[in-house]
């Protein structure tokens, strides 16, 4: 007996001793982990805030469906952050704030009174003038690397009214009394298991949940459960309640989004309800709680009755145990789900426009600094715009499906703001909403007739030598080019057109004047300006060049149209803005830059051309569409066989670049005009932009010529048209015509008298 | 040039410069733009009240609402030694003014106190190309642009660009 005793003494104490290592190595590793960064957190990538002043151009329309995408409430009296009420034309709302990279924007309520597709007025709610405000920006992604956790972090005086309640009523009644493990939570799950004859329940504490998902794996035996009961138990002995129960909020996994898990109250909010935290109403904060349980089986968008049903029972609970009053949770019972629905504005990825910020960002940053840092990434991205540049697309297509061979046409667009560089939408497919080849940065094509502006640029730069009025042939020729092939180029119509205007060659579109011009000023230098507007390019100086041989993205064309949209300023299109630290300390700027590359009236001449490409040239249906008044250039490109469908243009503030064509490189039914301008001009009658106006450069001068003739005349004679030219290379006004002579003579005569 | 600014910042220290030999200290945020002198002439001209009446703006010059206010904080923000967040409040304006030519000559302005006398050069000339009949500040544009030439080595430009300003006026 004796010796069996001692033995027995002595093993118990090396099992104490094992017992205690054993502790203190768990205490290490409860703190080490929690005492540092808890967690890593991807990048968060946010559209343009929505800027706000009197007279800005912006739809109710629009503005409402930003404020929805931004899960601002509809109220009759504003309660709080994220509330708005609409009154006819006058909406007033209260802001959350938000900080930027330079200033913070303060929560406030604000006033708009919108008059037609204007911002009539903007004041603070006390009635005080306000001259400019910004919403908060639209969060559009993030850097996930696969398979891997997504947050929001929140802090515990970020929490809204009854979420710690309802969680410690529905999960660990005992939370606040127990010391890591609920005696009595034990005694009752082990009640349920044995009348169940399975595990069905685990009686596990908050901490004990806590420590299970930050420590350990998801097996379910004995020892795990005892190393998780000492680990909670040691979490409680270090830390207090407060800190435990926030680790907790922000640890949960609430959610699966494809590859990325939803973790965290902070995050579930703005993943269901497009809401932050602090803003949810007790029958969300029911919903979310209950989903705790079983975040797939009760997953609301899945499975709403389920989670409805889940929601209530919660509800049940509260009202139950007098966390809510009995009216409150009868009122919360009866609201619907209110889960933001995926593919609204709120929920969309739009994959072709992160992709473009994302290949930015890896120039600039480690992939672990992107998905782990917690940053805050500012673009120019417009969720408006590229809406409406989505359903152009898609409306387009839809009314050209009627032509064989338009089902297997993809399609690639970029909508960019001429007077800042900055990308606002990117459609990279027919089907938006997926991610996959990003045709608007990586289908390189042929970009036919879009080259020819940068010909006729070349000549007018010289203008002791050219003008809109000199004389062209359109006349067919051959030449051996450098490579020692016979080029022989064709009109589309293949009809020559005679002698014509310089400009009338890039109005129509004609190759045979086109290419001449090209070749008399010379395919190098043609290659030059093109380098000069901002495309890169290594294209030999082969003649076809003048025809649109070469290849470009329409990323490529964007920047290349962007210099000559912008007075010959050219600039490096950017998606970015700025970037914050998880902390909101400014880390990086991508600044505006520009550069003239141009005459600005070279450019304005071309432009000139431009715009009249759309009132009586190739571009002219646009005008079925739009009203006379929107002054618009552009110019449409159709590579060989109809392979590639182009058009490119702008207004004052939108640039938009469509390209349709076929993945294979086969030919379809559609030419510039008939394809990409189709969607392009749908694009511009959504987006409503302002007319383009280019102020006159002084070196400029507007000349009235005989329209037959291309000699100087007078306003007052037949056929007189007014033309742009380079002062000095204008031709000499001619004599005045019929009753306005002897006027003007009289005039002249009195003036000498005068004088 | 005077932005015309609300109560009293507008004595903020924008329009001095004291000369010196400080190393040019693009980027520097704790410093207000004085810290980059011209390398050619030890110190340059302040481009400030050149040809705009010392009252504020002239009549034509002056701004409302939104441009205003951004260019008063972008100011602030330049007085703080805050040139990045200046920059970016500016570009903010022009984003709201695209075709505003103060907002792009203070743009000139802020990335001349950041050590970038190329760009500074380019935004005047972007700049010029909206203020046709405001000949003050065209001047005004121009003597950035001359002291953008000065700064780049470029003599002979900056010389013509001093010119144009006197011819503008």
């Amino acid at each position: 007996m004796r010796p069996w005793l001692g033995w027995a003494i002595k093993l118990s104490l090396v099992g104490l001793v094992v017992f205690a290592v054993f502790a203190v190595y768990l205490d290490a590793v409860v703190q080490e982990k929690f005492s540092g960064k808890r967690w890593t957190v991807p990048a968060k990538v946010y559209a343009r805030p929505l800027e706000l002043f009197v007279g800005q151009k912006l739809a109710k329309d629009d503005f409402l469906k930003e404020l929805d995408a931004l899960g601002y409430r509809r109220e009759n009296a504003l309660s709080g952050p994220g509330g708005v009420s609409v009154a006819g034309n006058n909406i007033e709302l209260h802001s959350r704030g938000f900080q930027f990279y330079e200033s913070t924007e303060p929560s406030q309520r604000v006033r708009v009174r919108f008059s037609g597709d204007y911002v009539a007025g903007l004041s603070q709610a006390s009635g005080a003038n306000l001259a400019v405000a910004r919403l908060e920006p639209l969060m559009i992604g993030g850097l996930y690397p696969a398979h891997q956790e997504d947050r929001l972090l929140i802090k515990l005086e970020q929490v809204p009214p009854y979420l710690i309640e309802t969680l410690v009523a529905i999960e660990d009644r005992e939370f606040f009394n127990h010391f890591g493990v609920s005696p009595k939570g034990i005694a009752r799950a082990v009640w349920v298991n044995a009348t169940a004859g399975q595990l069905r329940q685990g009686g596990s504490t908050l901490t004990q949940q806590l420590v299970k998902n930050f420590f350990l794996t998801n097996e379910r035996t004995l020892s795990r459960k005892a190393t998780e009961a000492m680990m909670a138990v040691l979490l409680e002995l270090h830390y207090d309640k407060q800190d435990i129960l926030e680790a907790y909020l922000n640890e949960v996994f609430l959610g699966q989004d494809g590859q990325r898990a939803v973790h965290g109250f902070g995050l579930a909010s703005q993943y269901f309800f497009s809401q932050p935290l602090s803003e949810l109403k007790l029958d969300q904060v029911a919903l979310l709680v209950g989903m705790v349980k079983g975040p797939t089986f009760f997953n609301p968008r899945r499975n709403p009755e389920r989670a409805l049903a889940r929601r209530n029972l919660v509800l049940d609970v509260l009202a139950e145990q007098g966390v809510a009053s009995l009216a409150h949770v009868t009122a919360a019972k009866q609201k619907p789900l209110g889960i933001t629905r995926r593919g609204s504005l709120a929920d969309s990825s739009f994959p072709a426009f992160m992709d473009l910020v994302k290949r930015q960002l890896r120039e600039d940053y480690q992939e672990q600094d992107l998905t782990e840092e917690g940053l805050r990434i500012f673009t120019s991205f417009d969720p408006i715009l590229q809406l409406k540049a989505e359903s152009a697309l898609a409306d387009s297509l839809k009314r050209l499906s009627g032509r064989k061979g338009v089902d297997q046409v993809e399609a690639g667009m970029v909508v960019t703001s001429p007077e800042s560089g900055e990308i606002q939408a990117v459609v990279g497919s027919r089907q938006p909403r997926f991610a996959g080849f990003n045709r608007a940065l990586d289908a390189v094509r042929p970009i036919g007739s879009l080259i020819k502006p940068a010909i006729y640029l070349t000549a007018l730069e010289r203008p002791s030598q050219y003008t809109l009025t000199s004389l062209l042939e359109d006349q067919p020729f051959s030449i051996k080019g450098q490579d020692g092939q016979v080029w022989s180029p064709q009109n589309f119509d293949r009809k020559a057109h005679g002698t014509i205007y310089l400009y009338q060659g890039l109005v129509n579109s004609y190759n045979l004047s086109t290419a001449k011009l090209g070749l008399e000023v010379g395919v190098p230098q043609v290659l030059k300006t093109l380098n000069r507007l901002g495309v890169e390019h290594e294209w030999p100086a082969y003649p076809s060049m003048l025809l649109g041989a070469g290849a470009l993205s329409p990323m490529g064309v964007a920047t290349m149209y962007q210099t000559m949209a912008n007075g010959g300023f050219s600039t490096p299109l950017r998606s970015i803005r700025n970037v914050l630290t998880a902390e909101g300390e400014p880390l990086k700027r991508y600044p505006f830059q520009i550069q003239q590359r141009f005459d600005a009236g070279a450019v304005y001449l071309l432009q000139h051309a431009m715009q009249r490409s759309m009132t009586e040239g190739t571009g002219r249906s646009v005008y079925s569409q739009l009203p006379r008044s929107l002054a618009l250039a552009g110019k449409t490109g159709t590579s060989n066989d109809s392979r590639d469908s182009w058009f490119a243009g702008f207004s004052q503030d939108v640039l938009a670049v469509v390209w349709l064509g076929r993945d294979d490189n086969g030919p379809t039914p559609l030419t510039g005009a008939t394809g990409a301008l189709q969607v392009w001009a749908d694009f511009m009658r959504k987006a409503d932009p302002l007319p383009l106006d280019m102020p006159m450069p002084e070196n400029v001068v507007q000349a009235w010529i005989d329209s037959s003739s291309g000699q100087g005349t007078d306003p007052s004679c037949p056929n007189a048209v007014q033309v742009p030219y380079i002062r000095g290379s204008q031709p000499v006004a001619g004599p005045a015509c019929g009753i306005q002579a002897p006027v003007d003579e009289v005039m002249d005569w009195m003036r000498g008298w005068l004088d | 040039m005077v932005v015309m600014v609300p109560g009293g910042v507008s004595s903020s220290p924008i329009q001095s410069f004291p000369a010196g030999n400080a190393p040019v200290q693009a980027g520097v945020s704790n410093q207000p733009w004085s810290a980059s002198p011209s390398a050619v002439s030890g110190g340059f001209v302040a481009p400030a009240p050149t040809g705009i009446p010392s009252g504020g703006l002239a009549v034509d010059e002056q701004l409302d609402g939104p441009v205003l206010s951004l260019l008063t904080t972008a100011q602030q923000q330049q007085g703080g030694g805050d040139l990045n967040g200046a920059a970016s409040s500016l570009e903010r304006a022009q984003r709201i003014a695209p075709s505003e030519p103060q907002v792009l000559y203070r743009l000139a302005e802020v990335r001349m106190a950041q050590g970038d006398a190329a760009q500074a050069e380019q935004f005047a000339r972007r700049g010029l190309s909206y203020a046709s009949g405001r000949p003050a500040l065209q001047a005004s544009l121009w003597n950035l642009i001359a002291q953008a030439r000065e700064r780049q080595g470029d003599a002979a430009g900056a010389a013509q660009a001093r010119e144009q300003a006197r011819v503008s006026l």
